[in-house]
């Protein structure tokens, strides 16, 4: 059956109340761009007795540094986040968020939304990780905060419970480390990746010092590639090039046979360019 | 248990009882016989229900209609008429930008929201803006020529 | 002859501003409160036996009016285009993911789908076949028990072509090239889903039909039958058309029979709307071909002979498909195309089509030409790149001249169009062909690439006339009636020019009814680029007569003592020529002759010179006269990633006569769409009869940033036989996209790729191999 009550709550509070109350029967609208069509086509498990839409909590609208980090909140938009100076620090991150579906898409969703979905291909997630963000996430009994690591347990899963909100993401603010973000699709626009990649590099020269390598599509979830940081660390950047270059991380699990060689020959290419783009940057700083 | 949603739609308000899970385009298609928002694919991948939304071009086969709780909605039949055409309208006919015109009302209302934004988009900016809608009959050259053609006629 | 006024024109499109205010009624905006909704369980499993249905659960469920399967049918289980093979609801088997099991007429959408829900039904799976090689093996299981026209176990049809001494000509070659190609299953990807909306006729006890569909009178022979009521009392009508591509020539049967079949047993009037994910694993695909092709060569570049062997896909059911009888179909057109558009005197042919568990294959635009064509201009590339030779040169050299024979026999003339090498000029012109690229340096290489290609107007020897009614008005307007249909083409404005031209009017004064079989006649289906030369035909033979009608009366009513043959008629002005001032208003000349008992409505006819084609070896005439092009691109490659971008295109077409530029350079510049979407990113992926990607974020077509600036380029060399010069123009611009870049890519790689589509995934695997020097 299709879901019987709509919820608009004004309030995180409310927010709250009405998911303590239904947990797992309650659907959670935010950008609505994957669920709705999910629900049109009952494809919501367990389905669902409420709907919740939460785009009117205006508390969870906003972009801001505090702490040495940058905060969004929960239905803050991709639109918005491109358009943000704040997060105009972040090369991969808005190189990423150009990269999501179309104009009309990332006016709408949104990247707590697309936590939430945890599809491994998720342009943003792919940067959020790299970048070293955390999420908040609230409930009627507190709060926790969960790196991107931990965030995700399996396709389209996360270690959410049932009772709890996105209610913010923090991308910490690290002046000395650049970061982009590469993506390859199968055309040339609106489209999921085939195979992504973000890198946040310190480096100090030509050397890169301090790597972070996130991919996405390469494994059932959003993964970060330490086996491919190590090859990095403390090379300078033309060897590091040349060292992830035809290298298959560890972290990658690739299943279907019909794109396994396909992803294994390029994830090297676009994390050497990534590691290039992101040092040009550090040039382009000093 | 429906609920009830107060919205203003092509300028007039209307009180609309719908259901929790409802979408907009069939909101408007159904109840409303607004028959020029069209749906192609339901799933948010094609761009051919665009409508407006406070001004921002979306998309109404994944909008709840519940969620439009005091919003101001435009589609298509809100644009133009036959005898007043928005320029935007006006520039898609002249330029040839029309085919079998089942794109061409989401084509038409997301080109009027890019071009409200950025009144002379370049080529690039055409193509990055409209990436969203899929045209199977023209090739797309003719819809470019028709925003650079609204664009002129648009400007002040 | 007087002097073009209208036609050649840039007239804007007669449908434009209600297309663009959105106020124009396609098929599913016309749904009503009070129709039912129909909806399909379609097969489980793509090839199986049906053990039991159990629909009782369905029955109970509130707002049901029915569920039926196969036994519950009013009329005959069966229909298609050429042959009434495909079952409305199968019996006790299925063939494709596309069949039907039950069909269900409720409420609401709701209770529809919740009664699909509790259909049980137990299958017994059967093997099942993607792929037409492994299909035609000895020993593989039978698609169908007891086809009606199935030659061999799965094989449907195997059809050939011989002409002149093949082996004698592969012995004296300098040179032979080989080469095995294959192209993919596409999707036709129209905008607008298929939808119905069939509705009992309680004035004649028939039924009628609305779906966008492309072949009204086609739809009303085929589905009379299922619906177990004479052809005259079914009315199919197809309003708009959102998008057809040759997809709609059979998916609206297959809706219209289901919807149809739901509200005959209901007696009420049924909506019926395929979801996108429904319109790609059930309606009709491009046939997927394995062609193995060779080509035997002087030194000095002349072609001497091609020998092909063609295995289609032809998924479940016959569809267009071929057969020996009729024989005009996507089979027959991969050997009629087999040596491009060159003069090649010796060619041997096979085509094999093969029934499978993938969809069934159709028409898609272009019909099996853009399959041939793309091997032939693969092979010529190879050629040229053999003997050391321009790929312009080569394609100069052999192209298809005056006097010269086709491959079937047919002997090409310039008095029908026969402009390829002004299209190859004026490609290579515009291109700037013979200026190398700029050398690439680092991982993204550049490639230019070339390929020519013939397409032949309209479908004869399926059904080739054209009728139209043409009513002059008392005010001097025009109201014509044609079934074909306003597909996105532009016929509505297109015939309206022909007319208006034709009869002295302006285009603002003819409207034109279209795709109604209670208000229209036969005119033919709107397929194989037909519509503005054969039905433009016959409205022209309709205004011509109504001209002479009006001239005649004029001469004898009006401005007496004047020979018809001094007077003239424009825009609704009959005037005595030279005599400005002796002249009447049109609609004068009307109520005169409409007080002096001459007719004002007129049947106007066209059909062209009988065609010919021999089943033995494929000799004769296939059609009336051929449209050519060229087209030339520039892409790049990224050799590490694969990725292809198409820099440029131009492409030059001989149209004969461009009626409406600017609808031609619309076909043109969305055919090439479609082809560049064949060519580098298209592909219905099937895993033993399930379709993998059945969504428009799995299965791409080419966004606005997937093309370049297109560059078409109008060649007219007129067609004596065409209305004011005209050849078929809406499929030909398809051909030549993928060769084209196929050769861009070989150009840029120098690795040869004979396997489209070219994505980012079969670039790097070719890359791959060839590195290791497989």
């Amino acid at each position: 059956m299709t879901a019987q009550t709509f919820y608009n709550p004004a309030s995180i509070a409310e927010l709250l109340d009405v998911l303590d109350k239904f947990k797992e029967k309650v659907v959670i609208v935010n950008g609505g761009t994957d669920v709705v069509e999910r629900l049109q086509t009952g494809r919501v498990a367990p389905p669902p007795d409420a709907i919740m839409y939460i785009r009117n909590v205006a508390e969870l609208d906003y972009i801001r540094e505090e702490n040495g980090h940058v905060a969004v909140g929960g239905i803050t938009s991709y639109a918005e986040m491109l358009s943000s100076p704040l997060c105009r620090q972040f090369g991969g991150l808005m190189q990423a968020l150009a990269e999501i579906g179309s104009p009309p898409i990332r006016t709408i969703a949104t990247p707590a939304g697309n936590i939430g979905t945890a599809a491994p291909a998720a342009d943003c997630n792919a940067a959020l990780m790299a970048l070293g963000a955390s999420v908040v996430l609230a409930s009627k009994t507190g709060e926790r905060a969960l790196s991107f690591e931990e965030l995700f347990s399996g396709p389209q899963k996360t270690c959410l419970r049932r009772d709890e909100l996105i209610r913010e993401i923090r991308i910490p603010v690290n002046k000395t480390a650049t970061s982009a973000f590469i993506k390859l699709a199968k055309r040339k626009a609106q489209d999921i990746a085939q195979v992504s990649a973000c890198v946040c590099l310190e480096a100090e020269g030509d050397v890169c010092k301090n790597v972070v390598v996130s991919l996405g599509a390469v494994a059932p979830v959003t993964v970060r590639a330490r086996s491919m940081e190590a090859l990095i660390v403390n090379k300078t950047v033309d060897d590091a090039v040349a060292a992830v270059r035809g290298f298959v991380p560890s972290e990658a699990s690739l299943r279907s046979p019909r794109n396994k060689a396909y992803k294994e020959a390029v994830i090297g290419v676009i994390v050497g360019r990534a590691i290039k783009k992101a040092h040009a940057e550090t040039a382009g700083r000093k | 248990m429906s609920v009830e949603v107060t919205c203003t739609i092509n300028g007039e308000q209307h009180v609309l009882p719908v259901e929790p899970a409802e979408t907009l385009v069939e909101s408007l298609r159904l109840r409303l016989g607004l028959t020029g928002v069209k749906k192609a694919c339901g799933t948010g991948d094609c761009g051919a229900c665009t409508v407006l939304v406070d001004g921002e071009a979306l998309r109404s086969c994944i909008l709840l209609t519940a969620s439009m709780q005091g919003k101001s909605i435009t589609t298509i039949e809100g644009l133009g008429t036959p005898d007043n055409l928005h320029p935007v309208q006006e520039a898609f006919v002249e330029a040839g930008g029309i085919q079998c015109g089942f794109c061409t009302p989401g084509m038409i209302l997301t080109a009027k929201a890019m071009l409200d934004k950025n009144p002379r988009p370049s080529d690039a900016e055409i193509m990055e803006g409209l990436s969203g809608n899929l045209c199977r009959c023209t090739g797309y050259v003719k819809i470019v020529d028709s925003v650079h053609r609204a664009a002129e006629k648009m400007a002040p | 002859m007087r002097k073009l006024r209208i036609v050649g024109q840039r007239e804007l499109r007669t449908d434009a501003i209600a297309k663009a205010t959105g106020r124009v009624r396609f098929t599913a905006d016309m749904r009503r409160k009070d129709m039912l909704t129909g909806k399909a369980l379609f097969a489980a499993y793509p090839h199986a036996l049906i053990k039991n249905i159990d629909v009782s659960e369905a029955l109970r469920v509130p707002g049901v009016v029915t569920v039926m399967t196969a036994k519950d049918l009013p009329g005959r289980n069966g229909y298609g285009v050429m042959i009434q093979d495909k079952p409305v609801i199968v019996e006790s088997k299925t063939h494709y993911e596309g069949d039907a099991v039950a069909l269900v007429a409720a409420v609401s959408d709701e209770a529809a789908r919740e009664a699909l829900r509790r259909i049980k039904v137990d299958y017994e799976l059967l093997p099942a076949y993607d792929d037409p090689r492994e299909a035609m093996k000895e020993g593989a299981v039978r698609i169908h028990e007891n086809h009606p026209v199935a030659e061999d176990g799965n094989i449907l049809v195997t059809l050939k072509l011989d002409r002149g001494d093949v082996e004698e000509a592969f012995a004296q070659a300098d040179i032979i090239i080989e080469n095995d190609y294959e192209t993919p299953i596409v999707e036709h990807c129209y905008m607008e889903p298929d939808v119905c909306i069939a509705e009992p006729d309680p004035l004649t006890g028939g039924l009628t039909v609305i779906s966008p569909a492309q072949a009204v009178y086609a739809n009303r022979r085929s589905l009379a039958g299922v619906f177990g009521i004479p052809h005259n009392k079914l009315r199919v009508v197809s309003p708009l058309v959102g998008g057809g591509f040759g997809g709609k020539e059979d998916s609206c049967l297959d809706v219209s029979a289901m919807a149809g079949v739901l509200a005959v047993k209901c007696d009420r009037p049924v909506y019926m709307e395929l979801t996108r994910e429904e319109v790609f694993r059930t309606t009709g695909k491009r046939h997927a071909t394995y062609i193995s092709h060779r080509l035997a060569a002087t030194k000095e570049g002349k072609v001497l002979a091609v020998d092909v062997r063609t295995i289609l896909n032809k998924g479940a059911y016959v569809s267009m498909g071929g057969m020996k009888e009729p024989l005009h179909a996507v089979t027959m057109r991969t050997l009629v195309y087999a040596a491009g558009a060159y003069h090649v005197p010796n060619a041997r042919a096979r085509s094999h089509s093969v029934f499978t568990n993938t969809p069934y294959a159709c028409a898609f635009r272009g019909f099996g030409v853009p399959q041939a064509t793309f091997a032939m201009e693969c092979q010529m590339d190879e050629l040229a790149r053999r003997l050391g030779m321009d790929p312009v040169k080569i394609r100069q050299i052999n192209m298809l001249r005056h006097n010269d024979r086709t491959i079937t026999g047919q002997v090409m003339l310039e008095s029908r169009g026969l402009g390829l090498g002004e299209c190859i000029e004026k490609v290579a012109e515009r291109f700037g062909w013979d200026k190398a690229l700029p050398a690439a340096a680092g991982p993204v290489k550049k490639g230019k690439g070339f390929a020519v290609y013939m397409y032949g107007t309209g479908i004869p020897l399926l059904f080739e006339g054209s009728n139209c009614y043409a009513h002059l008005q008392l005010d001097g307007t025009l109201s014509l009636a044609v079934s074909s249909t306003e597909i996105g083409q532009g016929l509505n404005t297109v015939l309206a020019q022909i007319a208006a031209e034709t009869l002295g009017i302006r285009v603002a004064d003819v409207v034109v009814e279209l795709s109604d079989t209670a208000k229209t006649p036969d005119s033919g289906p709107t397929v194989g680029s037909r519509s503005a030369v054969l039905v433009g035909n016959a409205v022209l033979d309709a205004c011509a007569k109504l001209r002479e009608r009006m001239l005649t009366v004029a001469a004898r009513y009006m401005f007496a003592k004047t020979d018809p043959r001094d007077i003239t008629i424009e825009d609704g002005v009959v005037s005595v020529i030279g005599k400005p001032e002796l002249k009447q208003p049109l609609s004068a000349v009307a109520a005169k002759a409409y007080a002096s008992q001459v007719p004002l409505a007129v049947v106007g006819s066209w059909y062209p010179p009988q065609a010919s084609f021999s089943a033995e070896d494929g000799q004769g005439n296939p059609c009336h006269a051929y449209a050519f092009g060229a087209q030339a691109v520039e892409v790049t490659v990224d050799v590490e990633t694969g990725v292809i971008t198409v820099q440029r295109a131009v492409m030059a077409c001989d149209v004969g006569k461009a009626i409406n530029p600017v609808n031609v350079e619309g076909q043109m510049e969305g055919g090439s769409a479609q082809g560049l979407g064949w060519a580098l990113m298209e592909e219905s992926i099937m895993e033993k009869g399930v379709m993998r990607n059945p969504t428009f974020h799995s299965y791409m077509i080419p966004t606005i940033e997937d093309l370049p600036r297109l560059e078409p380029i109008i060649v007219e060399h007129p067609n004596e036989l065409g209305p004011y010069g005209a050849k078929g123009v809406g499929e030909p611009a398809t051909i030549g996209m993928a060769p084209a870049i196929r050769n861009a890519v070989w150009d840029a790689l120098g690795i040869k790729i004979n396997v489209i589509p070219l994505t980012a995934r079969q670039i790097i695997k070719s890359v791959k191999e060839h590195e290791q020097g497989r």
